[in-house]
């Protein structure tokens, strides 16, 4: 995990293109807020191999995401429950449940309903705003860091120097 | 800068193979380990499974000796079989749904002996010590059925007597009308007052009048007198009709009281006395035992197997959303699935008196679901000393408001040998049965009957004297007989009776050896009930004499304050005019004598 971090933050202090990082933050939120084990992660795992994104964003935005849903697990399945009992969405989820690849993809399932719906709708946000904040860091933060006491601190540790070994290998 | 690299499609599939490939190492382990850890915790003993593999065409488990340990008895196996082979429907496994079409499982024994302890480290969970607590209750219900008549004193002390009913009602009523009386004897006039009236009515009405005005006085005195005497004769008279019927109410009651002994004798002695507790009691006295255990046996399998056919219970468990984990919701569908469905379910049984074919459809957790109830369908035919057994079980919970469970039995050509069937020394020795029945179980309560039919029967008795050698005597005569048991009540709670031609046949044989113990009981119990009805009436009657007595001495007021209400006070003239005449009269006398 240390490494992916390590890694994440190489990314971040290079050239690579925020859109690429912000992706790849958002897929991996996807993946970490939904069952892991459902057949539409397959779609954005599928996504994940053939998009340019960056693999080590991807990872940590995965992990991080993970970790969270362990919290956000009671609102996802509430929210499952209201949409999946809701009277007037009935003929939807009815006809849905007529068809194999919807039965296939658990829309049935509370938690996985509930979970696919608020990360779908989270993703364009945390997309537009992680590269928002990826071009500002870039432009104004990251100069100021690199003068400061703990970035320097930082530069003498042991994770720096495993930052830097990564970084002569190369990102995504 | 181009936004797809289609090499990322190789490690997509690198990916997916070897989730699959890791699957698939681990999926048998991870099955066998699954079997036994839930397994272990919804039965409370160990379930140990051998091995288990995986096959792709059909897709399916092979499943390789499992057996399953009695919570009760560490020792030995609730049940175990060697082999078991199902089909899944690989489509609603990816849709969440374990659905096996079929399950055929070879060599299923029952009761089989373990050769290292099935209990769990620290096993004695409350739910088994609870279920043992029922057993027990179970045992002592069962061992009511005593050979003996109780005795005098337990009867008294068991049945709600009348006797005891009718002596409280006469207190109860007694205080309440002593009660009234007390109220309405405050107002009575007593004997003083009584004659204070006499000497007043006396003194106006027998003294000379000395003038009109006198007179007037004196007629108004006797009218105020007369209406003091009125109110007290009208207070009189409602005490003297309230004892009346105060009187009335009590005599009635302590009749009642009177008949209340001769009512409780007849009704124990019907009860206690070989016409109805007595007959029936041969029969229940013989086979009591046998078809208790049997019908505990039945209900011990049954409970077993109630998890496994969807009780209302567990549907309420289920119900309950765990917040983790989520739940699936189903919509309407032309072929609806559960989560979890055995479409069909073969098994062989191997029990030592041999082979039965089983077969069950449609075993899941959500009968709702489907809408169909659980069949089973059991035939064992040419079985060691059996012919025939045929049992047809139909576990409805489809409906969550009404479930029900029936099961329907024919065992043809029973042969029983050395049948210990009682506690009493006697034996069947040799006889052929066939037995009919159902059992069922609704709105919590089982029930069911059984008819049986035994033939070329012989009995074997090896009592020395007392009831068990007249019974022996009289059954020995005895080739064929019928015998019916009916069970009914809550589970663990269950009522047996049982009724038989035996009764008829024996009853006369072992009659008069129970008459004279039912003579005894009968005599102690009248004897007793004499004693306490002594006890009750002792100052019964005097009490009602009191009030009697009451009554006469009202009477005696009354009609001496109607002897001074007719009391008046004569006309001044009139007086003026008797005087006068007097008077003449007397002048008359005079000269006449003259």
């Amino acid at each position: 995990m240390l490494t992916q971090l390590a890694k994440f933050l190489k990314v971040l202090n290079s050239d690579s293109n925020p859109g690429q990082i912000s992706l790849a933050f958002a897929l991996g939120m996807i993946l970490g807020l939904t069952p892991l084990w459902s057949a539409h992660n397959l779609i954005f795992l599928l996504l994940v191999c053939i998009v340019r994104i960056n693999l080590s964003a991807f990872l940590v935005g995965f992990t991080f995401f993970s970790a969270l849903a362990y919290l956000c697990d009671p609102i996802f399945n509430s929210l499952g429950e209201l949409l999946l009992t809701h009277q007037a969405l009935q003929p939807l989820w009815t006809t849905l449940y007529q068809s194999d690849i919807w039965r296939l993809l658990h829309f049935n399932h509370t938690l996985t309903l509930g979970s696919f719906v608020l990360a779908s709708i989270s993703a364009i946000p945390v997309f537009i705003i992680f590269r928002y904040l990826i071009i500002k860091y870039r432009s104004h933060v990251m100069a100021w860091v690199e003068k400061t006491k703990l970035a320097k601190w930082l530069k003498a540790s042991k994770f720096y120097r495993l930052y830097e070994t990564l970084g002569q290998g190369g990102g995504n | 800068m181009r936004w797809i690299r289609w090499s990322g499609l190789i490690s997509f599939l690198i990916i997916i193979g070897a989730v699959l490939s890791i699957w698939w190492l681990l999926a048998a382990p991870l099955i066998k380990t699954s079997i036994e850890h839930y397994g272990s915790e919804a039965v409370g003993a160990k379930v140990n499974v051998a091995d288990v593999a995986l096959a792709i065409q059909p897709f399916g488990f092979l499943l390789h000796e499992l057996s399953v340990a009695d919570p009760d008895q560490p020792m030995q196996n609730l049940f175990e079989f060697d082999r078991a082979e199902a089909k899944l429907d690989l489509l609603k496994l990816l849709w969440g749904q374990i659905i096996i079409d079929e399950i055929t499982i070879h060599q299923v024994q029952l009761e089989t002996p373990r050769r290292v302890s099935g209990a769990l480290p620290a096993s004695q969970t409350k739910e088994q010590r609870d279920e043992s607590e029922s057993k027990d209750k179970e045992l002592d219900m069962f061992d009511d059925m005593s050979i003996d008549l109780p005795s005098a004193d337990d009867i008294l002390k068991k049945e709600p007597l009348l006797t005891e009913k009718r002596k409280k009602e006469w207190d109860r009523l007694y205080a309440a009308e002593k009660r009234k009386l007390a109220d309405i004897s405050d107002k009575l006039p007593d004997k003083a007052k009584i004659a204070r009236y006499k000497q007043e009515v006396k003194a106006i009405t027998k003294d000379k009048i000395k003038s009109l005005d006198d007179f007037k006085q004196r007629q108004k005195r006797l009218k105020q007198l007369k209406r003091d005497i009125k109110q007290d004769r009208k207070n009189l008279k409602t005490a003297k009709d309230q004892y009346k019927q105060s009187y009335n109410k009590l005599t009635r009651q302590l009749k009642l009281l009177r008949e209340a002994p001769g009512e409780d004798w007849q009704h124990l002695k019907s009860k206690y006395s070989l016409d109805e507790m007595g007959a029936s009691n041969l029969s229940r006295l013989l086979f009591g035992d046998s078809v208790t255990q049997i019908s505990k046996k039945a209900l011990y399998w049954y409970d077993k197997a109630k998890p496994f056919i969807g009780s209302s219970e567990d549907k309420d468990k289920e119900q309950v959303p765990d917040r983790l984990d989520g739940r699936y919701i189903h919509f309407h569908s032309d072929d609806p699935t559960p989560d979890f469905l055995i479409r069909n379910a073969k098994l062989d049984l191997q029990l030592p008196m041999g082979q039965f074919a089983i077969r069950i459809e449609d075993i899941t957790h959500q009968p709702e679901i489907i809408g169909r109830p659980t069949l089973l369908h059991l035939k064992g035919e040419k079985l060691d000393k059996i012919r025939t057994v045929i049992v047809e079980g139909v576990f409805d919970h489809s409906n969550p408001v009404k479930s029900s469970d029936n099961i329907q039995y024919i065992v043809q050509g029973l042969q029983l040998e050395n049948m210990t069937i009682s506690r009493l020394p006697i034996t069947l020795a040799a006889a052929q049965a066939d037995v009919r029945g159902d059992l069922f179980y609704q709105d919590q309560i089982v029930g069911g009957q059984a008819k049986a039919k035994f033939q070329q029967a012989d009995f074997v008795s090896e009592a020395k004297e007392g009831l068990a050698k007249e019974l022996g005597k009289a059954l020995d005569n005895i080739q064929q007989f019928t015998l019916q048991a009916n069970i009914k009540g809550a589970m663990g709670d269950v009522a047996v009776d049982i009724k038989s031609d035996l009764d008829r046949q024996i009853k006369a044989a072992v009659s008069k050896r129970l008459k004279q113990k039912e003579k005894d009981l009968q005599k102690k119990l009248k004897r007793k009930l004499d004693n306490k009805l002594k006890t009750y009436l002792a100052g019964n009657s005097e009490k009602l004499g009191g009030l009697s007595s009451q009554q006469i001495i009202m009477d005696g007021q009354l009609s001496q304050l109607d002897d001074l209400l007719k009391q008046k006070l004569d006309d001044h003239k009139k007086q003026e005019k008797r005087k006068a005449e007097d008077k003449l009269k007397n002048k008359l006398r005079e000269k006449l004598s003259l």
